[in-house]
């Protein structure tokens, strides 16, 4: 999976020099009394840090507060030093330290230098404690007991103060730091968190839409905590080889706003849209996720930068430019689309995760994934793309009125994103150069056996179960259910892909378990049934 | 109110025309009270909710109540007087809200609450009144007007709680908190009562009593509510003449 362009070794030099001119800035600032934020994972970056900290220990400068063994990478081990200052530890200052047996991994963390205070406090503990009484506050938890710390209250500037964690009425969990001189309360944090909170945000098309997100310390992540599953969505800024390097998607990765008013739009739409597409399952047809039993949702945006693009092979611009795609266990990588003075096949891209049916469509392999298994090569494999679009369009239709232009549900994929005329076209697959008709299947190795173009057949066939008309090729005509009754071929079609076919399944299989899904739901003869079997023989397949 | 204000009017006219005889210097008055009439008042509460703004709008009702109504008369001159009175009266607060509530998902899909709560709406006065009396037959006449110092508490709803799950189509209302708060203006009243003396030092009588004042009640969350308070009182009680 980790792809080299022929820029690599280029880049990777490049990038070891902004990190020695990183560490040369971070260090004067901290020496002139700042906050200085330490991330070295290389040999040059590391030298200078081994030797540091081990005459920070030796001063009394850092405290070991954590040591064990890495449960996952045999020989590692991971240290955390707490910050202090005459003693008292300053709050937020840490190291965390990462050793093998040859020596420094990787330093990470935040240290405060400079600090002249006065670390002998006027309020003894006990005075603190009522002045956080007097906040209408009752000490919390195990941090409810005072404990002296020193406060970067603002750039170079600190406050000797007692940390208390209380509750207020409710369960306002709060974090006040008292002045242990003055006993003012220097600071109020809210300190719950896990907290549920809503934000807003501008997605893609620069739509308005809820954000379903978490508030962590003092931002706010994009994970929802509303919808059953955990649904989150992991930004990795353009930086392919920590995408490449990661083993799971951990928080650190997550997207995050600073006033949960996000203003990314691949972050909003990855994240919205696949909370829509979990809302739409569970509402049409009482699917619990993917896997019907609230299997996590986790997508993946900004893989790679779009003004990167030029030195990446033509496999990376194909999986993370131009594409989106379900990497297996609940995860979606959605493509960056291309920089605006580019266009590919004269269609412009956008961000891939801006498009609700292209999302539904990625995670509808993945409940193809949890049920039918359909094998991706050949017919199967094209009723498993089929699945998809049927899907990605159906929820387009349930959350956005009709109507050809953005943000709005058409028989196009993608077309929101990828311009003009989307990807595919279910109601003329023909004019996308794929078949409509059996007929025209396309047959030989390429595309798994033209996966994305073949799915074009059922496609048809699920256009003309909804819509009625007449299939281009055969010219027989179909009697559809109707927009307003799309829900009935929605559930023949899930109920047939889901809880019917076998992972082999061909065309064939197709017409009959979406026809006997029809006549179980409908009833024989109903319109439903009428309407998959006309469709079905529309597009040749008997 | 009018019948109030024609009681007092005629009262007052009649009150020169009266014989005065042996009136009294002091009279203390205890009567039984009941408000009559009720009173509405509207409320709208809002606040920001999941990027939204919820709102629970409800309409009270203050029913008529019981109460009690005492007052010393001081016969200062030959017709006019003074009088100080209290009145209580303690009447169930009714209300019905509706409320809408931001869906936390989707812009522009609210769920809507209903419900009712009670309460009370407690209304205690005092009244500094200039008064006329006289005397018709074996009947003690007076009538007064003056000024009306209420305190006027209430029950009003201060949030609607409920519950919610996945996928937030609906709410449970689990609570209607209710806050007591209150305020003291500053209104009027006017009377008129008539007396039976059965024995030299006491009595029975009537009264009819008209007071009022508008209450402002702060509430969180709301625009300030202002609530009439009083209203057309009558009474019956014993006299005692001194």
């Amino acid at each position: 999976m980790a792809a080299r362009g022929p820029g690599e070794a280029m880049r990777e030099r490049w990038v070891r020099l902004g990190c020695l001119l990183l560490l040369a800035a971070v260090l004067p600032a901290w020496a002139q009394g700042q906050e200085a934020r330490i991330a070295a994972s290389d040999a040059a970056q590391l030298a200078p840090w081994a030797a540091r900290i081990q005459q920070m220990a030796d001063a009394g400068e850092i405290r070991l507060t954590q040591s064990h063994d890495d449960p996952l990478v045999p020989g590692r081990r991971h240290r955390r030093f707490a910050q202090l200052h005459a003693g008292t530890p300053v709050w937020g200052g840490e190291l965390v330290v990462q050793t093998a047996s040859q020596g420094l991994v990787s330093i990470f963390g935040t240290l405060y230098e400079g600090i002249e205070l006065d670390t002998k406090p006027t309020l003894s503990a006990q005075e603190a404690d009522r002045v956080a009484r007097d906040q209408a506050a009752v000490p919390f938890g195990r941090e409810g007991r005072p404990e002296l710390v020193v406060l970067p209250v603002s750039e170079g500037s600190y406050a000797l103060t007692y940390k208390v964690r209380v509750k207020r009425s409710g369960f306002d969990i709060r974090l006040l730091f008292i002045d242990a001189k003055t006993g003012a309360v220097v600071e109020d944090r809210d300190d719950i968190k896990t907290e549920s909170a809503v934000g807003v945000g501008t997605g893609v098309l620069g739509d308005r839409k809820k954000v379903s997100a978490n508030k962590s310390g003092t931002q706010f992540v994009a994970e929802d905590k509303l919808r059953p599953p955990r649904i989150a969505t992991f930004d990795f800024h353009g930086d392919l080889n920590h995408f490449f390097a990661v083993e799971d998607l951990f928080d650190p990765d997550l997207a995050r706003d600073a006033d949960n008013k996000w203003d990314d739009g691949a972050n909003v739409d990855a994240h919205t849209y696949a909370g829509y597409t979990y809302d739409y399952y569970y509402r049409r047809f009482g699917r619990r996720g993917l896997d019907n039993a609230d299997i996590a949702i986790r997508g993946v945006t900004h893989p790679v930068n779009r003004e990167d693009i030029f030195g990446y092979p033509d496999s990376v611009v194909f999986d993370f430019y131009l594409n989106a795609f379900y990497a297996g266990d609940g995860i979606m990588v959605y493509g960056e689309g291309l920089p605006e003075s580019l266009t590919f096949q004269g269609q412009h891209w956008n961000y891939v995760a801006g498009a609700l049916d292209v999302v539904a469509h990625e995670l509808t392999h993945g409940v193809t994934d949890f049920t039918s298994r359909l094998i991706y090569q050949n017919e199967s494999g094209a009723l498993n793309e089929s699945f998809s679009d049927m899907m990605g369009t159906a929820v387009e239709f349930f959350f956005q009125p009709a109507g050809n232009g953005p943000l709005q549900a058409d028989y196009l994929l993608g077309e929101d994103v990828v311009t003009p005329g989307g990807l595919r076209s279910m109601a003329h697959p023909a004019a996308y150069g794929d078949p409509d008709h059996y007929s025209l299947r396309k047959l030989g190795p390429q595309d798994n056996g033209f996966v994305h173009s073949n799915s074009g057949i059922p496609n048809q066939a699920y256009y003309l179960a909804i819509e009625g008309g007449q299939n281009r090729v055969s010219g027989l005509r179909v009697t559809g259910v109707g927009g307003a009754n799309r829900e009935h071929i929605e559930k023949a079609f899930y109920r047939a892909f889901t809880e019917m076919l076998p992972a082999s399944a061909n065309f064939r299989a197709a017409r009959a378990a979406t026809i006997q899904a029809a006549r179980d739901l409908d009833g024989a003869l109903s319109a439903t049934e009428t309407a998959v079997t006309q469709a079905w023989t529309a597009v040749g397949v008997n | 109110m009018r019948a109030g204000l024609t009681v007092l009017t005629l009262s007052i006219i009649a009150a020169p025309v009266l014989a005065a005889d042996d009136p009294p210097r002091f009279k203390l008055l205890l009567s039984a009270g009941y408000q009559l009439g009720t009173h509405s008042f509207s409320q709208t509460l809002s606040f920001d909710q999941y990027q939204e703004t919820a709102t629970i709008a409800t309409a009270y009702t203050a029913d008529k109540a019981p109460g009690v109504d005492v007052s010393v008369q001081f016969n200062a001159f030959k017709h006019v007087g003074f009088s100080a009175a209290a009145t209580l009266y303690n009447r169930d607060l009714n209300a019905t809200y509706n409320a809408s509530f931001p869906n936390p998902l989707f812009f522009d899909k609210a769920r809507l609450a209903t419900g009712s709560v009670s309460g009370k709406q407690k209304e205690t006065a005092g009244h500094l009144n200039v008064l006329v009396f006289g005397k018709r037959g074996v009947i003690d006449l007076s009538a007064w007007a003056g000024i009306s110092f209420f305190k006027v508490e209430a029950d009003i709803l201060e949030n609607v709680a409920y519950s919610q799950s996945y996928p937030y189509d609906s709410v449970t209302v689990t609570s209607t908190p209710q806050a007591a708060v209150k305020d003291s203006p500053i209104g009027f009243n006017l009377g008129a009562s008539g007396d039976w003396r059965f024995a030299k030092r006491v009595g029975v009588g009537i009264q009819g009593r008209f007071a009022r004042a508008k209450a402002t009640f702060a509430v969180p969350n709301a625009s300030p509510v202002d609530v009439n308070a009083g209203g057309f009182q009558v009474g019956a009680g014993i006299r005692f003449c001194f």
